[in-house]
């Protein structure tokens, strides 16, 4: 009896032995599997954020008027019209830089006080159109910044009759449309 | 004779009676009138908002904004170069600018760059009505909320608006506005 136990407890046990080579089969499948799992990435393009950077510099805005000499006529027993008047500082400048990844356009309006029989005169009918800052179709490339410069006049026969604020100026910013074909 | 007498000091008695009631009548309204001026006088004082007119003003506010905040990495000291009695000044923003009705702010990103030698004021103009005004923008600081007006609020519905962004620049010394001012047309979403 002892043997016959003997015996079947070493035949299990040899057996038992081919245990690993069934575990061998089982650890390659999933391997396998997961070879043949597709791996993606999603990608998003960077996104430009438009950003404006505009210096002015401008001249002091200030023009001089100078009404000319009266002069008492005796026969007509009244002054006469002054003779000489002038602008003596009949103009300004306005210097635009622009370092905005966009094009801009300038664009110089005025608000004349009625009161002041003046009329403002602009360069390029009072537009400025500056190029963007960037290189265009290569972001990567170090652009560079842009100017013009505006001269603002005083037309002639404008006249005031005494030191007064004659109005403002304004300057309007907007991007430059996207020219078409 | 003794009834006479008694009389006559009852009637004065009521009489003292009467100008008893008069004088507390008198005395209440007093005192209603002291706690009614001490009332508003408390409420001028410490609960009044500020008279928030949207006049563009022609010389500097003495206040500096109080959204502002500084232009990080804007430590640079070197000042544009300005001819004698003119100005220089840099403006650095975007064109996103909204406006939310129910928290009485528009949210906007504008800056006066360090470079500068002008103060600033700013405006949010729709419809030619002034309905954001800034107070002083030094240079090197930027601002990206502002406190709508008194009664802005309820002139706006909620939508899209084409308006703009009203610059004005003032002298730093003398406070004087300059002559020439700068706008920037933007489209201005508002929501409730």
């Amino acid at each position: 009896m002892k043997k016959l136990f003997a015996i079947l407890l070493a035949v299990a046990v040899v057996c038992a032995l081919s245990l690993t080579a069934f575990a061998a089969d089982f650890t390659t499948l999933p391997q396998n599997t997961a070879a043949s799992i597709d791996v993606s990435a999603t990608f998003d393009e960077v996104d430009y954020e438009d950003a404006y950077f505009v210096t002015l510099t401008y001249s002091d805005i200030v023009f001089a008027y100078t009404a000319g000499v009266s002069t008492w006529n005796p026969s007509t027993l009244e002054w006469d019209a002054p003779e000489d008047a002038e602008w003596t500082t009949a103009s300004a400048t306005v210097n635009v830089v622009n370092k905005s990844s966009v094009g801009i356009t300038v664009t110089f309006t005025d608000d004349i006080d009625d009161a002041a029989d003046v009329t403002l005169e602009y360069t390029s009918n009072g537009v400025l159109t500056l190029a963007e800052a960037d290189v265009e179709n290569d972001k990567t490339a170090t652009g560079s910044a842009k100017e013009g410069t505006m001269t603002i006049s005083v037309a002639e026969g404008s006249v005031i009759e005494e030191a007064t604020d004659i109005g403002t100026i304004t300057v309007s910013i907007t991007e430059t449309p996207a020219q078409q074909g | 004779m003794s009834n006479e007498f008694e009389k006559e000091n009852e009637e004065k008695k009521k009489g003292a009676l009467i100008l008893g009631k008069k004088e507390k009548i008198f005395l209440i309204i007093i005192a209603l009138i002291t706690v009614a001026a001490i009332a508003v006088t408390v409420w001028a004082l410490f609960f009044r908002k500020p008279d928030d007119s949207g006049l563009t003003p022609d010389y500097a506010p003495q206040d500096t904004e109080t959204n502002a905040e500084s232009i990080p990495g804007d430590d640079t000291n070197d000042k544009l170069d300005s001819p004698d009695g003119g100005g220089a000044v840099s403006m650095s923003y975007t064109k996103n600018v909204t406006i939310d009705i129910s928290e009485e702010k528009a949210v906007l990103n504008f800056g006066n760059p360090g470079e500068s030698n002008k103060d600033m004021l700013v405006q949010i103009v729709i419809q030619d009505t002034i309905l954001v005004q800034s107070g002083r923008l030094t240079p090197g600081h930027k601002v990206s909320q502002l406190d709508l007006l008194d009664g802005a609020a309820k002139k706006l519905k909620a939508g899209g608006y084409e308006g703009k962004i009203v610059v004005l620049f003032y002298d730093q010394e003398s406070g004087e506005k300059a002559m020439l001012n700068a706008e920037i047309p933007v489209t201005i979403q508002v929501q409730d």
